[in-house]
């Protein structure tokens, strides 16, 4: 009651009472501010995803700020520059990001997603603040002069890295310190793409590879507010306007399989050329290394010269695509270009993100797909805006390896559900054929090469799981029932070999007995019921189609567990012992 | 107050939030300014390649522009217009319906379509964008541009001669237009005399003339449509107040000097002299004979017929029959005859017209009294 009272009485300063007479703060107002300030473990995760939303939301408005003003310094605010800057740009640019990699920023290369990941799955969450600086300047400079990269990746690996910074010095527990960077990855390449499910299920896709409850609250929180806080500053236009689609026949859907098949091919094109292309520039003597950057920069200049669309992440040009501002033939073109691009700007070194350019090239490979099959059978094919629109999606299914990701991102950038047909079967194919002729993912392939073996979370999701059922007893333990004498059984008992019975219990649920102990009251007490015998119980139980490694953890020092129907608890389907779980592990 | 080194970073990091929003709100501030000051510029530089007839400029000053704000309707029209300037209509087109997706009554893109859908003849669609063009949203002048879009319809709808429809479409046109809008007024009077309403179209040149009397456009208009109504005395004068005020029109003279030939010929012209009859009647017969005989001479024979029906026979054995009519004597003592006569001139004209081809002369001035309506209003 009397902290009621002091609630309601009204402060001194209210009361115009003199300075002097100010009283100190009351003790309990103190302890109540520092109870409003003091989290839970769970809670503070929750509310420092939302303050990693807000830093990483801020971050990639002032990065993508960075990057246009940068734009139109070196090549100027015209779609087609001049000539001489569309040289000189990119290659000073090259020349001076090498110098910083070299000097300032030297772990600023290299992909965010394979970085994030690194962090999770290796340092414990430590992304260094450092690199989030050294991929802010380095990118901008990058991608604003021309270099053909995307701003989404190191957007990302901005996002991670401040998550790690907060998280570090909130001194987060291990667990949630190697959570904290795909947090933060979420809000960044939310951020980034304007597109907060997406990023949601990219990182959960490709970074973390679990939907665990936990995770996925803070992952959705951090990637509302950083776009939320993005939109406040930059408005909440998506990153290219959207074409109206309409599927007229449902014949056009054998045309969208066909971009499917393009794209596949397309992404193994894109792939290996980069796989190869990265051991063997990191294999040149290291001086030229400064060089790379500024020779990459210098070619796509030159292309940029036929094809200034090609350079930059080249959101308007996929824009233009999407509205039919080139035809087929150029659309090819544009797309082969990108590849090129793309494969020079980032096996030279250059920071950037693949992104856009998968998203540049798919629009490009779709929209020409779309005109050619229109041009060969105009009753088949939709418009050649929609088959841009799905190719975006196709080659980042069949490029960067996140089938569920591409179908929710063409999706959410569309608004559109119709779309979901044309982008489920074209990004299917595209992932399947990509998936055959080239097993190991980009992202995996490209940490391999740096030495560092992450996860495959690709390979993760299709590894066989074992189950209970794979490894439990074929010959059945033997069961009694509880209301049953000991007597009658003791024939049985005597010729069992079975070192452990299972006797039903009248709540529910299964005892072990020992044959020694059974055989011992058979003979000494033949009228002592089952229920009355010595024995261990409950066991514990799992169903059939749990995995395997549930029953090894529930396992302890019992010789064995039951294995209980789901249709009925009561019905004992068998039993499963540490041996029978080692067998099934010995022969998968 | 002693606070815990977990909740003091969260402290500071809440109080950092408040400096980051503010930095990041001046840059972004600075570069929405930028970004709109550079669209402004290459929209007024493609606008300026317009008018300098640079189609290809303008289209790629009206792209820059987009590239900032790829949503402003405005670049987005004029790109459209500079691409159908530079004969990229399907490029154009794409950008027009993005325009109407957003915005289904945009009067200028709808009109920019149905003038794509006229060049490509598809007429129902033409006609589609046309009246969505009449009842949409204009950014500029809301009440003339429906005006004009009415008149452009209307003008689709001779070119491709459906004459009902189009003067349905010039009846609510002349309603439409503003009665101090005389530009309008003559259009849509030129417009009815296209399509061959020659009443509506003088009413709608005096109601101009009766606000501008001197403008020369209706003068013309109301000549021209006063002839077709085979009104000639009153063509003439207002063909003449025409003349002076555009004494330069070349066309003016023409109307003119025709609806002069005419009055010369025409033997019903009021207050003329019983001579005067006699002699225009027997002029304008020796022509129509002269003129028939030529075309019988001229028209190939099958077995020794003519082509066609009986016309050109039965003529000229009219032609024999009344020809002692147009002796002085004849003429004086039955003047009732000369409407036979001049019924006679007509028929010739209008037959040798049809069979032989367009008359000139003389001849060409009695097919026009021929076809016009023989009242005292003349």
């Amino acid at each position: 009651m009397k902290d009621d009272d002091d609630n309601n009485s009204p402060s001194p300063l209210i009361m115009g009472e003199p300075s002097s007479t100010l009283k100190p703060i009351p003790h309990h107002w103190i302890s109540r501010i520092r109870q409003a300030l003091t989290f839970g473990e769970d809670s503070l995760f929750l509310f420092l995803a939302v303050l990693i939303g807000m830093f990483s939301g801020l971050s990639v408005v002032c990065f993508r700020v960075a990057i246009e003003w940068t734009h139109w310094e070196l090549l100027g605010s015209s779609l087609t520059p001049s000539p001489w800057r569309v040289l000189a740009a990119p290659t000073v640019a090259g020349l001076v990001v090498a110098a910083l990699l070299w000097y300032v920023f030297p772990r600023s290369q290299g992909t965010g997603v394979n970085q994030t990941k690194a962090a999770v799955y290796i340092f414990d969450g430590y992304v260094p603040f450092r690199t989030v600086i050294g991929k802010f300047v380095c990118c901008a400079l990058a991608i604003g002069s021309g270099h053909s990269l995307g701003p989404e990746d190191p957007s990302l690996q901005m996002g991670a890295g401040i998550a790690s910074l907060l998280g570090r010095h909130i001194r987060l527990s291990r667990e949630k310190l190697r959570l904290i960077a795909p947090v933060g990855a979420a809000a960044g390449l939310a951020a980034a793409f304007n597109a907060p499910i997406t990023a949601v299920i990219f990182v959960i896709e490709e970074v973390i590879g679990v939907w665990s409850g936990g995770i996925l609250g803070a992952i959705i929180l951090s990637a509302v507010s950083s776009v939320v806080v993005m939109r406040w500053f930059l408005g909440s236009a998506p990153l290219f306007r959207i074409p109206a689609f309409r599927l007229q026949n449902p014949l056009e859907l054998l045309a969208y399989a066909v971009l499917g098949i393009a794209g596949g091919g397309a992404s193994i094109i894109f792939t290996r050329i980069i796989a190869w292309g990265v051991p063997r520039l990191r294999s040149l003597p290291n001086w030229t290394h400064n060089l790379l950057p500024a020779t990459a920069g210098l070619l796509i200049g030159i292309i940029g010269l036929k094809l200034p669309e090609v350079m930059g992440a080249g959101y308007p040009s996929i824009d233009r695509a999407m509205h039919g501002d080139f035809t087929w033939r150029l659309l090819l073109l544009l797309a082969v270009a990108k590849i090129v691009a793309t494969s020079l700007s980032f096996t030279s070194g250059t920071p950037g993100g693949m992104f856009a350019p998968t998203l540049f090239i798919g629009a490009m490979l779709g929209g020409a797909v779309g005109g050619l099959e229109q041009h060969f059978f105009h009753q088949l094919a939709g418009s050649e805006a929609a088959f841009a629109l799905v190719g975006m999606g196709t080659m980042f299914a069949g490029f960067l390896r996140t089938p569920i990701t591409s179908v929710f991102m063409v999706i959410e950038i569309t608004g559109d559900y119709s779309i979901i047909l044309p982008v489920m079967i074209s990004n299917l194919i595209a992932y399947f054929i990509a998936r055959h002729y080239q097993p190991v993912p980009l992202f995996d392939m490209l940490s391999r090469q740096n030495g560092i073996v992450l996860p495959s979370l690709e390979e993760l999701r299709e590894q066989r799981v074992l189950r209970v059922e794979d490894a439990v007893r074929d010959s059945p333990i033997p069961v009694l029932h509880f209301g049953e004498e000991t007597g009658p059984i003791s024939q049985r008992l005597a010729q069992s070999a079975d070192t452990w019975w299972l006797a039903d219990q009248p709540e529910g649920g299964w005892r072990i007995l020992s044959l020694e102990e059974l055989r011992r009251t058979a003979a000494d007490h033949p009228e002592t019921l089952v229920s009355e015998v010595r024995g261990r119980g409950p066991v514990p139980f799992v169903f059939p189609d749990q995995p395997i490694e549930e029953a090894l953890r529930l396992m302890a020092d019992w010789p064995f567990l039951a294995v209980a129907s789901r249709v009925n608890r009561q019905t004992l389907e068998g039993v499963i012992s540490l041996d029978d779980i080692l067998k099934a592990y010995r022969n998968p | 107050m002693a606070v815990a080194p977990r909740e003091r970073i969260l402290l500071l990091a809440l109080a950092m939030l408040l400096p980051a929003f503010l930095i990041t709100g001046l840059l972004s501030r600075s570069y929405h300014t930028g970004e709109t000051a550079l669209s402004q510029a290459w929209f007024a530089q493609g606008i300026s390649a317009l008018h300098d007839g640079n189609p290809a400029r303008a289209v790629e000053a009206f792209r820059n522009s987009l590239a900032f704000h790829p949503d402003d309707p405005m670049t987005q029209l004029k790109l459209a217009q500079s691409l159908i300037a530079r004969g990229r209509g399907e490029e154009a087109r794409v950008y027009l319906e993005n325009l109407l997706a957003g915005d289904a009554g945009n009067g200028p893109a709808n009109l920019e379509l149905a003038r794509l859908a006229s060049h490509e003849k598809s007429g129902e669609e033409a006609l589609r964008y046309y009246h969505n063009a009449i009842y949409g949203r204009w950014p500029e002048d809301e009440a003339q541009e429906p005006v004009r879009v009415r008149e452009e319809l209307s003008q689709f709808l001779l070119d491709h001669y459906d004459i009902a429809d189009a003067e349905a479409e010039l009846i609510s046109l002349a309603a439409a237009v503003p009665p101090d809008d005389s530009v309008s007024q003559v259009r849509a009077g030129q417009l009815f005399l296209q399509a061959g309403d020659a009443n509506r179209a003088l009413r709608e040149f005096q109601i101009v003339l009766g606000a501008k009397p001197g403008d020369a456009q209706a003068l013309k208009g109301a000549g021209t449509a006063a002839m077709d109504l085979g009104m000639y005395s009153i063509a003439q004068r207002y063909l003449l107040r025409a003349r002076e005020q555009a004494k330069d029109d070349v066309t003016i003279q023409q109307a003119l000097a025709s609806t002069q030939t005419v009055m010369s010929i025409d033997p019903f012209e009021h207050d003329l002299s019983k001579a005067a009859v006699m002699m225009r009647t027997r002029n304008a017969f020796h022509s129509a004979a002269n003129r028939l005989q030529d075309c019988v001479n001229r028209l190939p024979r099958t077995n020794g017929n003519l082509p066609g029906d009986a016309g050109l026979p039965t003529a000229s054995a009219r032609v024999s029959l009344m020809a002692p009519w147009t002796t002085d004597a004849e003429m004086l003592t039955h003047p009732e005859r000369t409407a036979d006569l001049m019924g006679l001139v007509f028929d010739i004209e209008k037959l040798t017209a049809k069979e032989c081809g367009a008359p000139s002369g003389m001849d060409l001035s009695l097919l026009e009294l021929a076809r016009m309506p023989h009242d005292d209003s003349r």
